[in-house]
């Protein structure tokens, strides 16, 4: 395997520092599923189903701290779910909680969540 | 790929990178359930292994010792002590031993699971808790019932193998 080393990217036009690829990559990404079975993600050691609609994602590399960005959206489910919020989150994990709109929380057929940040 | 190539002076999250490319998922056959001991109306929780993690976790070379984790949840238990909360808090200005700790050897699936119950299950459930109560399981995923219409009413069954609904 090689490695190529560079300080900056270019397409010709534009250049940007490589570190800014690397640290503009979503850190932690995951696609879930109503029982929580995570069908496919990044940076994640672990989900839990929490209850109706509400799920924990534990990080395997943490975040520096919990001032991170993070992304939550849920499939339409057999009961209904189409929206999805971050409930709370921490350094190493966060839990998002998936509603029908104007009700209450709701399983979800799938929920996405894309994280962006520091890592610690 | 050659994982061994990243054993050493690398971030854990590069090393998530390189396995995320050279591994196939791993879809674990257990479940891990457990109650809140200091909420116990709450609904049993059910955990389960990321399929990636747990490629990475029997492949070895990857994921760094659980003492690691159990350090770095000390440091922040200290700080939520000695602050109220853990609003604030940054590894920036401490040591987290995580992600540049030595990766460790390739783990059997259950020795996986337990890493895993003491990674991302609060100590108070595993280690802490003094009660007669069972509040921790680890149980084969066809023990987790399919139909969640009573969701909310799940609770760890105190006399068999399995997980009922109080409903």
């Amino acid at each position: 395997m090689s490695t190529l080393e560079v300080s900056n990217i270019s397409d010709g036009t534009t250049s940007v520092p490589a570190g800014y690829v690397v640290n503009g990559s979503a850190k932690a990404w995951v696609n879930g599923q109503d029982d929580a079975t995570v069908l496919d993600s990044f940076n994640i050691s672990s989900s839990t189903d929490n209850g109706v609609g509400t799920y924990q994602y534990n990080y395997t590399s943490s975040f520096s701290s919990s001032s991170y960005s993070s992304q939550s959206e849920a499939r339409v489910g057999s009961s209904g779910a189409h929206t999805a919020n971050t409930q709370s989150n921490v350094a190493g994990s966060l839990i998002i909680r998936c509603y029908k709109v104007s009700t209450n929380s709701a399983d979800d057929r799938e929920n996405m969540v894309a994280v962006q940040g520091d890592l610690a | 790929m050659n994982l061994d190539d990243f054993k050493t002076h690398e971030h854990l999250w590069f090393r998530l990178c390189y396995a995320a490319q050279a591994l196939p998922k791993v879809q674990s056959k257990y479940r891990v359930l457990f109650e809140d001991p200091d909420d116990l109306d709450e609904p049993a929780k059910v955990l389960v292994p990321d399929p990636n993690w747990m490629a990475a976790a029997l492949h070895g070379s990857v994921l760094p010792d659980v003492s690691s984790y159990i350090a770095d949840q000390k440091t922040l238990a200290e700080y939520e002590k000695e602050h109220g909360s853990l609003e604030g808090f940054n590894w920036k200005d401490h040591d987290p031993q995580h992600p540049y700790a030595e990766p460790r050897g390739p783990m059997t699936e259950e020795e996986a699971i337990e890493y895993l119950v003491q990674k991302d299950i609060p100590p108070r459930v595993w280690r802490d808790y003094k009660g007669n109560r069972t509040i921790m399981k680890i149980v084969p995923v066809e023990a987790i019932p399919s139909n969640r219409s009573y969701r909310n009413a799940w609770v760890i069954s105190q006399d068999e193998q399995e997980l009922e609904h109080a409903a």
